[in-house]
């Protein structure tokens, strides 16, 4: 049966994370220099939001509308991170946006504006510029080892998948 | 806890259907035009039923799907970035221009040509005398991210 509060825990992950969407843009306009850690944080700081509503004002709550919390939360702060990236470093978009400003654009004249060059020179410099390598004496080195995990992960799922590089 | 045992047990075997689906038939089935009318009929015989169970079973095994959906890609498609981690990690290429000679080589060398491919066969991009042209949809999804990069100050590489 869907009573009030019913209603409510099924919109609340969703509010939460409208509530962290709001954190981010006020972090990115103070701190604009770490995107990722600024919406890291706002979407932490919605989870506690979440956690102090179930707090104080559902008192009978189960572990399944618990979970269900959590996990849309979850679900969703995954969407908005995606929605962020993609509209930062999407290849894809990049290219839409390249035919859209330019209507009749021919695919050598796409590559003559971007090519693995100029992706390799735009990656290189947001790898510096986000800390997570460094140059020293001319050579590059790996600085955030965070970044591995993430590394070795890609290329387990991508060996399960089957997918060659 | 048997709900959660079974949410558990709903993404193994959901992760094990595409893993096998993938692997030998080459088959995504996390495409968005699949599963937003999955979602959208769930959700509506959820409330329809009116009950907060099964709302809530449907709305977390949708956005699980539409999860994985939005995580398929950049599995499929090696990112540039990490494509360079591997390489000054792995490889233990440091220097600039081994390290760009290798990417050039590697399948992200090839990055714009593909992502051109998935653009067409995905129709967001029409060809017409032999240019490219977006689509009316294509248009809303770049204002969209133009929206969302202007709003929150995103700073992006190109265009």
């Amino acid at each position: 049966m869907l009573t009030k509060i019913n209603i409510y825990i099924i919109f609340l992950p969703f509010v939460s994370v409208l509530v962290s969407s709001i954190i981010f843009l006020f972090l990115q306009i103070l701190f604009n220099k770490k995107y990722m850690l600024n919406l890291l944080i706002s979407l932490a700081l919605a989870l506690i939001f979440i956690l102090i509503i179930i707090y104080l004002l559902f008192a009978d709550i189960n572990v399944h509308q618990i979970f269900y919390l959590i996990f849309v939360h979850l679900c969703n702060s995954f969407i908005f991170m995606s929605l962020v990236q993609l509209a930062i470093s999407s290849l894809q978009l990049t290219i839409l946006r390249i035919v859209y400003l330019n209507p009749g654009i021919t695919k050598n004249e796409i590559l003559k504006k971007y090519n693995s060059d100029r992706i390799f020179e735009e990656r290189i410099k947001r790898l510096e510029r986000t800390d997570i390598v460094y140059k020293k004496n001319s050579l590059y080195f790996l600085k955030d080892i965070k970044i591995l995990l993430y590394l070795k992960f890609i290329v387990f799922i991508r060996k399960i998948f089957n997918i060659k590089n | 806890m048997q709900v959660i045992f079974n949410y558990i047990l709903f993404f193994l075997i959901y992760f094990c259907l595409q893993i096998f689906l993938y692997r030998f038939f080459k088959i995504n089935i996390n495409k968005l035009t699949i599963v937003l009318p999955i979602i959208g009929t769930s959700v509506f015989f959820g409330f329809h039923f009116y009950s907060l169970e099964l709302v809530m079973i449907l709305i977390n095994i949708n956005l699980l799907i539409l999860c994985f959906g939005l995580f398929m890609p950049g599995i499929i498609n090696h990112g540039p970035g990490l494509e360079i981690v591997d390489l000054i990690y792995n490889k233990k290429i440091n220097t600039k221009n081994k390290l760009k000679k290798l990417f050039k080589k590697s399948k992200v060398g090839y990055a714009v040509e593909k992502r051109l491919e998935i653009n067409i066969t995905s129709n967001l991009i029409k060809i017409k005398k032999g240019g490219f042209f977006v689509n009316k949809n294509t248009k809303i999804i770049l204002i969209f991210f133009s929206f969302i990069k202007k709003l929150y100050r995103l700073k992006t590489d190109a265009y």
